[in-house]
C-alpha cells in the first residue's frame, strides 16, 4: 500500500492516543505515536508524517511550541497539522490559525467518527 | 415799720427750704401738738411753725388763728429768722419797726411775739417757731429755755421727717443698686454659665471630632479626601502605610504628586485617566476591582502592588467640593483569582480527558470496531454514551458559569449579522424539530442591521432558548422565532424599550412556566418542577448562563407565559411560553477575560 497515509498523533493521554490509534488504524491508516511534545517533533522531523494530530497541553513540550518549531522547518513548514484539545476557550486558538494548522478541534464536542472525516478531508 | 430782712444766702436757703417738700403740705398732728402745746404753756392764743419762703411766710402748723400764710414782708416770723437766738418784742407798740404793722394796727392786733429759728439739717433758716399774743407780756429767761426747747422740738420734727425722708431715699437708692447688684450677678452668673456651657459643648464637639478621626484612621482601607482642587485633606493610617506618605507630609500636596498609579504592563496612569479624576468629570462613583482593569499603586517606597480604588465625589447642596477616595491592597485576592482561573482551566482539561475516553470508545464500540454487537448490548452502550454526552453539556455549562461567575469570560464584539446567526441555530436544531413532528416558523424583519456582538455569545443565547423551545414543548406543537427592530420607548412583549434595539422572541407551545416557580426560572441549577417530570436531561443552567450574557450586553430578558393551564395535559393544550430578548443596537461592549465561554 505505496499511497497508505501516515498520521502522527502526539497526545500525552494513553487512552485517548489508543483510542485514536485503533480508529486510525482500523480505517487504514498507518499511525505513529507520540507521547509528548518533544517526542512528537523529534519523531516528526524524522518520519515526515501526512499529518499530525496535535494535543495543545502535554509534558516536556506543549503543542503550541511543537507547532512553532515545525513552522521553522522546511518540510514542518507546510505540514498538515489538526489541533486536538479541550481547551476550546483557550486564547491559544487565534495563535494555531495564524502558525497555520489546518483544522482545529475540541476533543469532548467531537466524535471519534467526526475526527477521521476531518483527517480524510484535511488529506 | 420796717420791712422783714432778706438774708444774704436766701438762694441757697430757699433750695434747702423746698427741698424739704413741706411747703404746702397737710396739717400734721406731729407738728400741730408742738404749737398747741405751746399755747398751753404759754397761755397765749397763738402759737405758728412758720416757715418762710420767697415772698410769704406759710404755717406748717397754726394754733389760734384761722390762717394759713402771711406777707413776708410784714411778717414778725421775717425777722425772727435771723435772730440769733430768741427773738422777743414785749409790746409790739413799743416798738418801732412794729408798731405800725398791719397785724398790729389792725387784726388780729399782735402785742407781744416770741419766735425762735429752725435750723433745718443743712443748717439753713428755713422757718420759725413763734407764740404770739393780743396783751403785751414780759418773758422770762425761762420763758425762753422753754421756747426754745419747743423750738428745737420742731427742729427735730422736721430734720427728723427730713431724715427719714433721706433715709427712705437711701432705702430705695440702695435697694435699687441692690436689684442692679443682683441683676448685675445674676447677668454674671448667666454669662458664666454660658461660658460653661460653651465650654462643655467645645469639648463634646471636640470629643465628637476625636471619635470621628479615630474612626476615619482606624478605618481598614486606604482613605484619602482631596479639596476641588484636588489636594489632599484628609488621609488615614492605612493610605499612610500603603502610599509610604506620612499625612503632615501629604496634606496639602496634590493628589497626583502622592498617589502613583501604573496599569498592568507598568505604563504611567495619566491624571486625567484616574478614578478620583473621574469623579470630578463625571461626578460619579468609580470602582475598580480586581476583575475589572487591575491598577497598580507605586508606593513612595517604590513598592508596588495592585489596588481595588473607589472614589466618591463629596458634595454639599448638589456642589462638588473635593473626592474621597477608598482603596485597598488587593494582592491576596489577585492571588486568590489566580487560583480560581488555574482552577477552572485545569477542572476544564481534567474533566474532559475521560469523558472524551468514554465518549470515543463507546463510540468504537458501537461501531462495530471490536466486533459486532447484539441489541441489548448496542442499548447499553447507547446509554452510556448519551448520559456520558450529558456530563460533556454539564461540564461546559459548569464551566461557562464559573467563568462568567469569576467575571474570567471574555467579550470580543464584532460586525455580526443575527440573522445569519439565528439560521444557522434553526439549522442545528432542525433534526430535533423533524423528530418531534413541530411546526416551527421564523420571520426576520428586512432591516435588522449587522450589530457589534460577540457572535459566540449571542449563539449562545439563541441556542439556549430555541433547544429549551424544542425540548419543552411536545411533538405536534409549534414553535415561532422572530427577530425584529424595536424603537426606543416602543413596546414588545408588554415591556417598553429603553433604547432602539433588537428583539428576539422564541414563542412556543410547550409545557410554560408553573407561576409560583416564575421568579425562579434565571437561578442557577433552578428547573421547574413541570419539566424535570417530564424531562430528565437538562443542567439548569443554560437560562442563568444566557441571563449573564444579556446582562452584560445592557439588554433585557423576559418572558411571558400563562402558566400551567389547569386541564393542560388532559385537553392536550399546553399554555406556551414566549422569551422576549432585547439587544442595544449600540451593541456589546468589549471585555478583556482570560476565557471565552463554550
Amino acid at each position: 500500500m505505496e499511497n497508505r497515509k501516515i498520521i502522527l498523533i502526539v497526545e500525552d493521554e494513553v487512552t485517548l492516543r489508543n483510542a485514536l490509534r485503533d480508529k486510525l488504524t482500523h480505517e487504514g491508516f498507518g499511525v505513529l505515536e507520540a507521547k509528548d511534545g518533544e517526542e512528537g517533533l523529534e519523531v516528526a522531523l524524522r518520519d515526515h508524517p501526512d499529518l499530525i494530530l496535535l494535543d495543545i497541553i502535554m509534558p516536556k513540550m506543549d503543542g503550541m511550541t511543537v507547532l512553532k518549531k515545525l513552522r521553522e522547518d522546511t518540510w514542518g513548514k507546510t505540514v498538515k497539522v489538526i489541533i486536538l484539545t479541550n481547551l476550546s476557550s483557550d486564547v491559544k486558538i487565534g495563535e494555531a490559525v495564524i502558525l497555520g494548522s489546518f483544522e482545529y478541534l475540541i476533543k469532548t464536542d467531537w466524535k471519534i467518527e467526526d475526527v477521521i472525516t476531518k483527517v480524510r478531508e484535511t488529506l | 415799720m420796717q420791712r422783714a430782712p432778706i438774708p444774704e444766702n436766701e438762694k441757697e436757703r430757699l433750695l434747702s427750704l423746698h427741698k424739704l417738700g413741706l411747703l404746702d403740705t397737710k396739717p400734721e398732728e406731729r407738728f400741730d401738738r408742738i404749737t398747741r402745746t405751746a399755747t398751753r404753756i404759754f397761755n397765749v392764743p397763738i402759737s405758728t411753725l412758720t416757715l418762710v419762703d420767697s415772698k410769704r411766710e406759710w404755717f406748717k402748723s397754726v394754733c389760734g388763728i384761722d390762717q394759713k400764710e402771711g406777707d413776708r414782708a410784714i411778717s414778725f416770723c421775717g425777722h425772727a429768722l435771723l435772730a440769733n437766738e430768741v427773738f422777743v418784742i414785749p409790746d409790739t407798740t413799743k416798738d418801732k419797726r412794729f408798731s405800725d404793722n398791719p397785724m398790729v394796727t389792725g387784726k388780729p392786733y399782735i402785742r407781744f411775739y416770741a419766735g425762735v429759728p429752725i435750723i433745718n439739717a443743712d443748717g439753713e433758716r428755713i422757718g420759725v417757731f413763734c407764740i404770739k399774743d393780743i396783751k403785751p407780756r414780759e418773758f422770762s429767761k425761762d420763758n425762753e429755755e422753754l421756747l426754745k426747747n419747743l423750738s428745737a422740738w420742731a427742729e427735730l420734727e422736721i430734720n427728723s421727717r427730713n431724715l427719714s425722708l433721706a433715709l427712705s431715699e437711701e432705702r430705695k437708692i440702695r435697694a435699687r443698686l441692690e436689684t442692679q447688684a443682683r441683676e448685675l450677678e445674676n447677668a454674671r452668673i448667666a454669662a458664666r454659665n454660658v461660658i460653661e456651657d460653651l465650654d462643655i459643648e467645645k469639648s463634646k464637639v471636640g470629643i465628637a471630632k476625636a471619635k470621628d478621626e479615630a474612626i476615619l484612621s482606624s478605618i481598614g482601607d486606604g482613605i484619602i479626601a482631596t479639596d476641588s482642587n484636588r489636594r489632599i485633606i484628609v488621609m488615614n493610617k492605612v493610605a499612610e502605610r500603603l502610599l509610604g506618605w506620612s499625612t503632615e507630609e501629604a496634606i496639602g500636596k496634590l493628589y497626583d504628586d502622592v498617589v502613583s498609579l501604573e496599569d498592568e504592563k507598568g505604563t504611567f496612569v495619566p491624571p486625567e485617566e484616574r478614578p478620583l479624576h473621574k469623579a470630578f468629570t463625571s461626578s460619579a462613583t468609580t470602582t475598580t476591582t480586581a476583575t475589572t482593569t487591575v491598577l497598580y499603586l507605586l508606593s513612595k517606597n517604590k513598592i508596588k502592588f495592585p489596588v481595588a480604588i473607589t472614589v466618591s465625589p463629596i458634595t454639599i447642596d448638589n456642589k462638588i467640593i473635593g473626592a474621597v477616595e477608598v482603596f485597598r491592597d488587593i494582592t491576596k485576592e489577585q492571588q486568590v483569582d489566580k487560583t480560581k482561573t488555574e482552577f477552572v482551566s485545569l477542572a476544564s482539561h481534567q474533566l474532559r480527558t475521560p469523558l472524551s475516553t468514554v465518549s470515543w470508545y463507546a463510540e468504537m464500540l458501537l461501531a462495530g470496531d471490536a466486533g459486532k454487537l447484539n441489541d441489548a448490548q448496542k442499548k447499553y452502550l447507547n446509554e452510556i454514551y448519551t448520559g456520558n454526552h450529558r456530563m460533556v453539556e454539564l461540564v461546559n455549562a459548569l464551566l461557562n458559569v464559573s467563568r462568567l461567575e469569576l467575571g474570567m469570560f471574555m467579550v470580543e464584539p464584532e460586525p455580526t449579522d443575527i440573522i445569519k446567526l439565528a439560521q444557522s441555530i434553526i439549522n442545528e436544531q432542525k433534526l430535533q424539530i423533524d423528530r418531534k413532528k413541530i411546526k416551527f416558523s421564523s420571520s426576520f424583519e428586512k432591516d435588522i442591521p449587522i450589530i457589534s456582538a460577540d457572535p459566540k455569545l449571542l449563539d449562545m443565547v439563541l441556542q439556549n432558548l430555541l433547544s429549551n423551545a424544542v425540548k419543552y414543548t411536545p411533538e405536534k406543537g409549534t414553535i415561532n422565532l422572530t427577530l425584529q427592530l424595536v424603537k426606543r420607548g416602543a413596546s414588545v412583549g408588554n415591556q417598553k424599550a429603553n433604547e432602539d434595539s433588537i428583539a428576539i422572541v422564541v414563542s412556543d407551545t410547550g409545557f410554560g412556566i408553573p407561576k409560583n416557580q416564575q421568579g425562579k426560572i434565571f437561578t442557577k441549577l433552578f428547573r421547574a418542577d413541570n419539566v424535570r417530570e417530564k424531562d430528565t436531561d437538562g443542567t439548569g443552567l443554560g437560562l442563568y448562563i444566557v441571563k449573564a450574557i444579556i446582562d452584560h450586553s445592557d439588554g433585557a430578558i423576559w418572558f411571558l407565559s400563562p402558566g400551567e393551564l389547569a386541564s393542560g395535559e388532559e385537553s392536550g393544550i399546553n399554555p406556551g411560553t414566549t422569551f422576549y430578548v432585547t439587544l442595544p443596537l449600540a451593541g456589546m461592549k468589549k471585555k478583556e477575560g482570560t476565557k471565552a465561554l463554550t
